[in-house]
């Protein structure tokens, strides 16, 4: 067990160890995320030129304390067309595996609660766990919404871990391990967002679509079927969604950063202490998390089988062509400066790719100002 | 209520692309829902994603307006009159009063025709900002659309406040004129509403126009050709999305229009993305009747016709008065005999005409797109129900 | 992608834009001059009243039907406080139901209520709807506190430009008596003790002597004419009068009296009992005391009864001719003709004798309904002593045995 852990147990005694790590890791996830709700609020209200809570506390601030005290009291409904034990277990299942993510995630050098050897590995499979919440969820609800978004849920995830999965398994092949510690101490020098980008774009897009966030979002389309796979929770129920959502939003962050943007330890991680990994962490996480907000004040949502297209057309086909060239690179030995090189030239040539589609039925960017010229007719 | 009859509903059972034995589903897009836009209700019938029937129920805001406008003299019509389309309320006051003028001959200075257009426009710029923002939103970029469009259209009532008092159901027009004249500052406010104006929709355009997701969406989505579109009597912004040119205030120009250079988008499709872009430019064709006028207005003049008597009484005569409403033809039938109240007030509301259009164009899509389609036609409920 | 890029990048601009929020309620945005809430009436610092006189035009023009308003004789105008005759007594606006569209405010002709444009005219937010209902209290709170520091009227603006475009002068600032100047001076004269309202005359006696006299008198030539519900209204107003007498305590003058039992006789359509012998010196006393336009007043409706009779075809009675006759030469200041008219005119159907009126009784105490009345009350006394156990008392045998009803039928 002793490669499991991060140096000596504390105390000496290690389900000790193992307790406080969690409990400390959890105090901090659940204040985390009670913030972000609040934080969320404020940014997205400030996408949107107003001012988001002012109320509760100075500039709003106790406004997440606030809601999740209104959440508990709120009376607990169960519709009787409910399958009772489905509906009463799908936020727990829907949440657990998202907390289990968190076991291995490196938050300081040799910080965690756990250090797996299969690190990448563990991750990516626990996070299929979620969507078996969330079917639960759509059947047991008895109701149609429900089961519109359930399933709409199940496709999409399922779907986006494809390419989720493979990229990450591109930078594995360059990081040689799949030990998420060892992978953040191998970008001490260049973080490997510079020499993998095309794999952190189809990470970030899948990563998007795995939180159901904007332009994934049709599951829990607001206008159309209000809600969707939780359309029937209220109170602590709907909560535990909530807080499943913001929270792997969190893990998500702080993984994506350790895989692509160096963790813990860009820029200097590695040789100054530890509060400067933690700084580094957190803003990185940050930066993570205010890219996913902005992203989702902007766009519009994707229609689910546009979605499934884009997933199983475009990104699937490039995700598998970057494990092919990865590996032919890393086999043949070629140098590593021309696999960053052709890297980029395929992330530029999938942003662009992006772009085009629209072209196919119309050139987009003449849009753009059109309504401003005179004679004007829309092509 | 239904519109259609039973037999004209036709279903669909088991016709799917596989030869599975499917069951149709009944969505209920209720009365009360964030996406349709006012208390409507729309019974679609899905098979999958694929929307095979479509049944909307209106007269959720049936208020009673035609008979209640039979029991009012002229002027205390106007009250409700412009509570029909709520958001454009200006231009249903217009409607009105010009049709009742029409009927009794009244005159109305030329300082309070400029008034009534540029009041007209701004309420058109109002209900267009309502449809990019609602649009926005149903297609799901989060409300972002809205704040800026609600960011125009709270300028908008903020100078309604100061010209007429009221924000959303201002009352301002007579028979015969306005109630009052502008404040002594209108001119220099509106000026610079109008360039807050065209810097929300230099806002709005950036935001969604080029997004490719939003084209995604949009583009070839219910496409109405210019035939279907007028076998199905839609006017307004759908009809020129599908290329026709067809404005009321060119082609039977009213109150000053025939004086005013603007022009007239028109789309190529009809679908959706046409829609949008033509109700953009719309928007910006107004900003330019605004300056027009607030550059050719008489500065100074009545603003109500002073030969007017004191309780109006037309004797007999009837007329219907088509005026270019915000979201298509709105017209006022009107018929007197004698005294001073209507016999009969009718409102040809444009809303209806385009919502009885709504099952051809959404049978063969999706749910989500159904929404976004119903969005598109740019209802409201006050003028289908009255 | 660009259009991608570009919808973010416009995000980004409006992140660094100033947010447009307004926080209420600690922030407010100023109302402009012209904004409508809700209709309040305005208080006459002038004369510390309402400035409504209860004339109804508003809640007649009102599309919604949400006002209800009462008129009474205004007790200020007797004290010589006021100008206004009649006054609102009771004034009710359901703001559930109005609809603020300003038309209350342009047709009232007194300048009596117009919109509040204040911020407390809108925060009216209550739990039940009934708290809604607004009376005459609730309505003048508003204006009696000094919070209509700028009432507005949409007519100043239509009046101002219709002067300009004539080339007259513009005309006077409306609510002049509700503006804080008014209200700062009304202040200061009660600091001064002189009393919230200024005085314009000294109070005054009632008119109800010379009115009674001179219905009493003159008109009889058109007592003839008058249907039963005129004369109905005539002596109910009468009667009135003679209550106020009463009220004062003092004694009903015998003539009103008198015609108020006439009018009662009409309305009964019973002979018309002789005008009292005073008809004459009334009349001439009466004729004496009639102003010229009071004249002018009964002579043209005089002249409209002739016209009657003509569109009958009947010859007009030279009675009628004189009394116009009568009534033009006091009109126009020429000395009368004698008032042959008046005892010539005494009403065909002889004087029928009636009892003599007795002090603070008012009408005829015989009348139908006076008698039943009395007969009723009887049998109920009587009952109700059969039903105790006591005798009956000789009153009420009196009464019984003048209507020749025995006790044993109303033994229970």
């Amino acid at each position: 067990m002793t490669e499991l852990q991060f140096g000596e147990p504390w105390f000496g005694i290690p389900w000790l160890d193992a307790v406080l790590r969690i409990l400390i890791v959890v105090g901090v996830m659940t204040f985390t995320v009670i913030y972000l709700t609040y934080g969320e609020r404020k940014v997205v209200a400030r996408f949107q030129m107003r001012l988001g809570p002012m109320r509760t506390g100075p500039y709003g601030i106790f406004q997440g304390i606030a809601d999740a005290l209104k959440l508990l009291v709120k009376e607990d409904v169960r519709p009787r067309a409910a399958d009772r034990w489905v509906f009463e277990f799908a936020p727990y299942a829907t949440f657990i595996p998202v907390f289990l993510v968190l076991l291995v995630l490196p938050f300081a050098r040799d910080w965690g609660v756990r250090n797996l050897s299969l690190g990448l590995f563990y991750v990516f499979a626990i996070l299929g766990l979620n969507i078996v919440g969330i079917l639960m969820a759509g059947l047991g609800s008895g109701n149609k919404y429900a089961l519109l978004g359930g399933v709409r849920a199940a496709a999409q995830m399922i779907s986006y871990e494809i390419p989720l999965v493979v990229s990450l398994l591109a930078v594995a092949m360059v990081a040689g391990t799949l030990d998420l510690n060892q992978i953040a101490l191998n970008q001490a020098d260049r973080p490997y967002v510079l020499l993998q980008p095309l794999a952190f774009v189809i990470f970030f897009t899948a990563m998007l679509s795995e939180l159901h966030r904007a332009p994934f979002d049709i599951p829990v389309a607001e206008s159309e079927i209000v809600g969707g796979y939780f359309v029937e929770y209220s109170g602590i129920r709907w909560s535990m969604f909530q807080l499943a959502e913001y929270a792997s939003l969190w893990a998500f962050s702080i993984f994506g950063s350790v895989v692509f943007l160096g963790g813990w330890a860009f820029p200097m991680g590695d040789t100054w202490p530890w509060p400067w990994q933690l700084f580094l962490t957190f803003v990185k996480s940050l930066g993570f998390i205010l890219v996913v907000m902005w992203v989702r004040a902007t766009m519009p949502r994707l229609r689910i089988d546009q979605l499934m297209n884009f997933c199983w057309k475009v990104l699937i086909e490039v995700s598998f062509a970057l494990l092919i060239v990865n590996g032919l690179f890393l086999y043949y030995g070629w140098p590593h400066e021309l696999l960053a090189l052709v890297n980029w030239a395929g992330a530029i040539a999938l942003l662009a790719f992006i772009g085009a589609r629209g072209a196919r039925k119309a050139r987009v960017s003449q849009y753009v100002g059109l309504y401003r010229r005179e004679g004007v007719t829309a092509p | 209520m239904t519109i259609w009859p039973e037999e004209a509903i036709v279903r669909h059972r088991g016709e799917t692309e596989f030869d599975f034995d499917t069951v149709d589903m009944t969505v209920n897009v209720g009365p009360q829902h964030p996406a349709t836009h006012g208390v409507f209700r729309m019974l679609l019938t899905v098979d999958g994603e694929v929307v095979v029937d479509c049944e909307p129920y209106i007269g959720y805001l049936h208020r009673g307006l035609e008979k209640l406008s039979e029991n009012a003299d002229y002027r205390q019509a106007m009250g409700w009159w412009d509570r029909t389309d709520y958001l454009a309320g200006l231009n249903c006051e217009g409607a009105w009063c010009m049709a009742v003028e029409k009927l009794a001959g009244i005159e109305v200075p030329e300082r309070a025709e400029y008034i009534r257009v540029i009041m007209m426009e701004l309420s058109r710029i109002n209900s267009h900002f309502m449809f990019f923002g609602a649009f926005g939103a149903d297609v799901g970029s989060f409300g972002t659309s809205f704040t800026y469009a609600w960011r125009e259209r709270e300028r908008i009532y903020d100078l309604f406040e100061e010209v007429a008092g009221d924000r959303m159901f201002p009352t301002y027009f007579r028979i015969g004129g306005v109630t009052m004249d502008l404040p002594e500052n209108f001119e220099a406010r509106c000026r610079w509403l109008l360039g807050s104006i065209r810097q929300g929709l230099e806002d709005l355009d950036g935001l969604l126009t080029g997004n490719e997701v939003f084209v995604e969406r949009c583009r070839g989505l219910s496409p109405v050709t210019p035939e279907q579109a007028i076998n199905w009597g839609l006017t307004g912004p759908l009809l020129r999305a599908t290329g026709i040119p067809w404005d009321i205030r060119k082609v039977e120009p009213y109150s000053i229009y025939d004086r005013l250079k603007f022009e007239i988008p028109v789309g190529t499709q009809g679908d959706v993305f046409d829609r949008w872009m033509v109700r953009l430019a719309e928007a910006y064709q107004s900003t330019k009747i605004i300056e027009q006028c607030l550059d050719e207005m008489p500065k100074k003049g009545l603003v109500l016709n002073p030969n007017l008597p004191k309780t109006l009484r037309i004797d007999s005569g009837e007329v219907y008065f088509r005026t270019e409403g915000t979201k298509g033809e709105y017209s006022v039938y009107l018929m007197a005999r004698g005294g001073n109240k209507p016999y009969r007030a009718k409102l040809r509301s444009p809303s209806f005409c385009n919502l009885s259009a709504l099952r051809e164009m959404v049978i063969g899509n999706y749910v989500a797109d159904a929404i976004i389609i119903l969005g598109s036609l740019d209802i409201v409920l006050g003028e289908v129900d009255k | 992608m660009i259009g991608i890029l570009k919808g973010l990048a416009t995000t980004l601009s409006t992140f660094t834009r100033k947010p447009v929020t307004i926080q209420y309620p600690d922030e407010k945005h100023p109302l402009p001059v012209r904004q409508r809430s809700f209709p309040v009436l305005v208080w006459d610092f002038d004369h510390d009243e309402p400035a409504c006189t209860g004339c109804n035009v508003c809640v007649r023009n009102c599309p919604v039907d949400c006002m209800t308003a009462t008129m009474m004789d205004n007790p200020k105008y007797a004290e010589g406080l006021s100008d206004r005759r009649k006054i609102v007594e009771k004034f009710w606006i359901d703001y559930a139901r109005c609809m603020r569209c300003n038309i209350c405010v342009e047709v009232c002709p007194f300048e009596a209520i117009v919109m509040d444009n204040n911020w407390t005219g809108h925060e009216r937010a209550v739990f039940d709807r009934r708290d809604l209902h607004m009376d005459l209290d609730d309505l003048t709170w508003a204006s009696r506190n000094g919070l209509l520091t700028a009432p507005f009227r949409p007519q100043d603006s239509i009046a101002y430009l219709e002067a300009v475009e004539k080339g007259e002068e513009p005309p006077p600032i409306s609510f002049k008596f509700a503006r804080p100047e008014a209200r700062q001076a009304q202040l200061e004269r009660i600091a001064k003790g002189e009393g919230p309202a200024i005085r314009l005359r000294p109070p005054e006696k009632p008119k109800v002597a010379a009115v009674a006299r001179a219905g009493a008198g003159a008109a009889e030539a058109e007592e003839e004419a008058l249907s039963p519900k005129k004369a109905r209204a005539k002596r109910m107003k009468l009667e009135r009068e003679a209550k106020e007498y009463e009220a004062r305590g003092e004694p009903v003058p015998a003539e009103l009296l008198a015609q108020i039992a006439r009018y009662r006789a009409i309305e009964e359509g019973k002979p018309v009992p002789a005008a009292a012998g005073g008809v004459g010196a009334a009349a001439a006393g009466e004729e004496g005391a009639l102003s010229p336009k009071k004249a002018r007043a009964k002579r043209m409706k005089l002249e409209r009864e002739a016209k009657e009779y003509e569109a009958r075809g009947e010859p007009v009675p030279p009675e009628l001719l004189a009394q116009i006759a009568e009534y033009r030469a006091i009109e126009e200041g020429k000395p009368v003709p004698a008032a042959v008219g008046a005892p010539a005119a005494a009403p065909a159907g002889g004087a029928q004798p009636k009892p003599a009126a007795a002090a603070g009784v008012v009408g005829d105490p015989n009348s139908p309904r006076k008698q039943r009345a009395r007969r009723m009350r009887a049998e109920r006394a009587a009952r109700e002593a059969l039903a105790r156990g006591e005798p009956v008392p000789p009153e009420v045998k009196a009464v019984l045995d003048e209507f020749g009803i025995s006790i044993e039928s109303l033994q229970p």
